[in-house]
């Protein structure tokens, strides 16, 4: 995987899988072999819990993650003393999760632990900050990219994706609901001039002509009331720091001014809309841009499904790198 | 609050917006200082009280000579870890896992330094700072001096060589044989932390003192630093009276500040007898009470005073009843609430006299004749009783034996009293408390009325 060089010019990599299975955890182990030994002082850490032996859902063997010599990791207290390696402690951050607090160590030699993680973005930046400070030069994140996570994986500079039969069996559904997930990946960045004013912004609010930031006294696009909340009061772009919902883009889409129309949201995880609307929107002039982007370096494959069902790894990769243009990788090859 | 005979300084803390202020300005370096403070009763004891304002007075002067001495040990505070946790494990004779041997490693190396900091800028005797070197050295075999920790491989030789097996095996594969060399490594690892745990056993006590006299250390600092930013006074302890020259609310203060207003300073004295302050509406009575009870607390839990001179007589409780005590959950009035609360103190003084009793116009909700009859009978058992206190009233009729307290109130002439509104009046008003034989009590609410712009018909009707 080529792509192993093109990670070390970042500072931060997210690992995200689209489904559990997809080969998230092969794809972390695979990366961590390969850059373990480039010179870069490398540090792994997840968003929530993951890395569990028998994946409690589906009793599926889960690869475990192994560290290397010299890594520095982050997980919770409890996972921490059931490593299988020797690690030097090096901080024990005041971030509590459901498994304690977490432990920041160093591998004194190599072997395998669990990772948990912060459960809240500004908490996995807090943890990324002290890596940093501890000299790490490359943080690896394994991001769970669930509906519930209140973490996004959007604070990393880059990320890959995994994708596998473990999300369709059915290779053309496969590529159409990945691409989906690309296509948010890659929106674009909205404007600088309004970047960092809308980053501290919670609730809804309009973004005038002059980028000037309007309250809109929403909360929540779940909580709008149509009768009597004027959304387009200020003009036609309007932020959302929460999740966007496939209601409230249907709205957007039906208004006769759609087409001058732009939706920011704080990241990509923010939008919760149907394929379907999102392309219409978009097919009508609607526009969509985001505050915060990754770069998305690859995708990776799992062509088996834990059920036992396989695709055609390469017909599969062909076809998603055909619908992408991103470089699509087997992690069991 | 004011059942609780001897509270703690969270308690006061919820119940006293004032002392509330002066703990969250309180500039604390560790991230546990605060909740040991929380904790903390309150000092009856002269001895305690003097001894401890001492201290403040000690570090202040350290402030001021050697200011990036106390500053570098502030900072290091703040890197601090709690180990109480850790302590207690250690005496039930628990064996510690590394993340707590990493803490208690961390504290030790940390504290070391605060020690020698602290060596540098007072007398050993100021406070007992125990060594811990041994604990330092137990933990850092290899005496790197970092904050890390781990079962080190120079702890044991056999440790050291399995794990260097581990390594050769390692970089190849991870397969059963390594696993079967982890397991015997994870048991010399165990002995190991255990041997550890049953040496520290012998520094528990050290521990503990070290860890008791960073909070101390923590909690003197702020306060000096405190004592610096506010202008705050040491006080005295006396036997008999409270005397408070310039006595300021930094609380009432602040907030004037920032509306820019002033806060006027306010001379008091009292001693063991009731007094009776009265005057005019928003002639703040109710602030003196509620400053001198901030004052009192602040004295009682050894932090210097808000006013230029101040000499204090301890007391066993304080007892507040500011009035608004109604509960319609417990289907009370505000009379009925009151008059319960008056009650306790009644009870509280009849065991014990050594209270502070600041009651806020008691019976304002009821008729003035009873009303009268009520502060009254309150002031009486107070004198019978000797009791240091404070009582506002707007009631005539008071018995004449009682010292008596008037604000100044209003001061502005016919012609100034036009420019007067509710924005300025502040600035009119002369906050300061005279003693006065004169039985009537201010009469002034009507005019108090006309200044806050209340409606021409309405005046009319009332006058």
């Amino acid at each position: 995987m080529p792509f192993v060089n093109e990670i070390l010019k970042y500072k931060s990599l997210a690992i995200v899988g689209l489904e559990k299975n997809t080969g998230k955890t092969e794809c972390l182990n695979y990366v961590l072999k390969n850059i373990h030994d480039k010179q870069k002082k490398l540090a792994v850490t997840s968003i929530g819990v993951d890395g569990e032996t028998v994946d409690a859902v589906t009793f599926t063997k889960k690869p475990e993650i192994i560290v290397y010599e010299g890594m520095l990791f982050v997980t919770s207290k409890k996972h921490f003393k059931e490593k299988q390696l020797t690690a030097n402690i090096l901080d024990i951050l005041n971030i509590s999760t459901p498994l304690g607090r977490l432990v920041i160590a160093e591998a004194v030699d190599t072997g395998k632990i669990r990772l948990s993680g912060p459960s809240i973005t500004t908490d996995t930046v807090r943890v990324i900050e002290r890596l940093n400070s501890l000299g790490t030069e490359l943080t690896i994140v394994d991001g769970a990219l669930s509906r519930l996570s209140l973490s996004s994986p959007t604070v990393t500079d880059a990320m890959i994706l995994a994708t596998g039969a473990a999300l369709s069996a059915n290779i053309p559904t496969l590529v159409r609901q990945t691409k989906f997930v690309v296509d948010l990946i890659n929106l674009p960045l909205t404007k600088p001039e309004i970047r960092e004013k809308l980053a501290d912004i919670s609730g809804v609010c309009a973004v005038t002509d002059d980028n000037e930031i309007k309250d809109l006294g929403i909360n929540s696009v779940f909580t709008m009331n149509k009768e009597h909340d004027d959304v387009f009061k200020y003009g036609y772009t309007i932020y959302s720091a929460g999740a966007v919902n496939d209601k409230f883009l249907k709205m957007l889409k039906i208004q006769k001014h759609v087409a001058e129309t732009t939706l920011i949201v704080n990241d990509f995880t923010k939008i919760f809309a149907e394929p379907e609307t999102y392309y219409s929107f978009l097919r009508k002039g609607g526009k969509i841009e985001v505050v915060h982007k990754t770069k998305l370096l690859a995708l990776t494959l799992n062509p088996w499904a834990p059920n036992g069902y396989s695709i055609n790894s390469e017909e599969a990769r062909n076809q998603l790198f055909n619908a992408t243009q991103i470089p699509v990788y087997d992690v069991k090859e | 609050m004011s059942k609780n005979k001897s509270p703690k300084l969270k308690e006061v803390y919820n119940a006293l917006p004032s002392f509330k202020f002066m703990i969250d300005t309180l500039e604390l370096s560790t991230p546990f200082t605060l909740r040991y403070l929380n904790e903390t009763c309150f000092y009856s004891d002269q001895i305690k009280i003097e001894s401890n304002c001492n201290d403040i007075a000690t570090v202040i002067t350290r402030l001021h000579s050697d200011k990036d001495t106390i500053d570098e040990i502030r900072s290091k505070l703040h890197v601090m870890r709690e180990i109480r946790g850790s302590i207690n494990n250690i005496n039930r004779g628990n064996t510690l896992d590394d993340i707590e041997l990493f803490e208690i490693k961390s504290f030790a190396l940390i504290y070391e330094e605060i020690r020698s900091l602290f060596l540098s800028a007072f007398d050993s005797s100021f406070m007992f700072l125990p060594d811990l070197a041994k604990v330092v050295a137990l933990l850092d075999p290899d005496n790197s001096k970092m904050t890390m920790f781990y079962i080190y491989d120079s702890y044991s030789e056999e440790l050291a060589a399995i794990r260097k097996e581990i390594k050769i095996l390692s970089a190849e594969t991870i397969d059963a044989k390594t696993e079967a060399l982890r397991l015997s490594a994870e048991a010399l690892e165990d002995s190991i932390r255990e041997r550890l745990s049953s040496e520290l056993s012998s520094f528990a006590e050290d521990l503990d003192y070290a860890f008791n006299g960073i909070i101390r250390l923590d909690i003197l600092i702020a306060k000096a630093l405190q004592s610096t930013t506010w202008n705050l006074c040491k006080p005295s302890v006396s036997s008999h009276k409270t005397i408070i020259t310039a006595m300021t609310n930094p609380f009432v203060a602040d907030a004037l500040n920032k509306v820019g207003g002033r806060f006027q300073p306010v001379n008091i004295s009292l001693d063991e007898n009731p007094c009776l302050i009265t005057g005019a509406n928003m002639s703040g009575k109710t602030v003196v009470l509620k400053t001198i009870a901030c004052i009192q607390y602040l004295f009682q839990f050894g932090f210097f005073i808000p006013a230029i001179h101040a000499e204090i007589k301890p007391v066993d409780a304080i007892m507040l009843s500011m009035g608004d005590g109604q509960d319609e959950t417990q289907g009370l009035s505000s009379f009925a609430a009151e008059i319960l609360k008056i009650n306790d103190i009644i009870k509280h003084i009849k065991n014990d006299n050594k209270t502070l009793v600041l009651i806020d116009e008691p019976a304002r909700t009821t008729n003035p004749i009873e009303g009268s009859k009520i502060v009254n009978a309150i002031l009486k058992m107070l004198s019978e009783y000797k009791v240091m206190s404070l009582v506002t009233t707007h009631y005539d009729d008071i018995m004449p034996d009682v010292r008596r307290l008037r604000v100044k109130g209003l001061t502005a002439d016919e012609n100034e009293l036009k420019q007067v509104t509710k924005d300025n009046i502040n600035n009119f008003i002369d906050y300061s408390l005279i003693d006065t034989d004169n039985k009537e009590v201010p009469q002034e609410a009507i005019k108090i009325a006309k200044i806050l712009g209340v409606d021409v018909d309405f005046l009319k009707n009332i006058e």
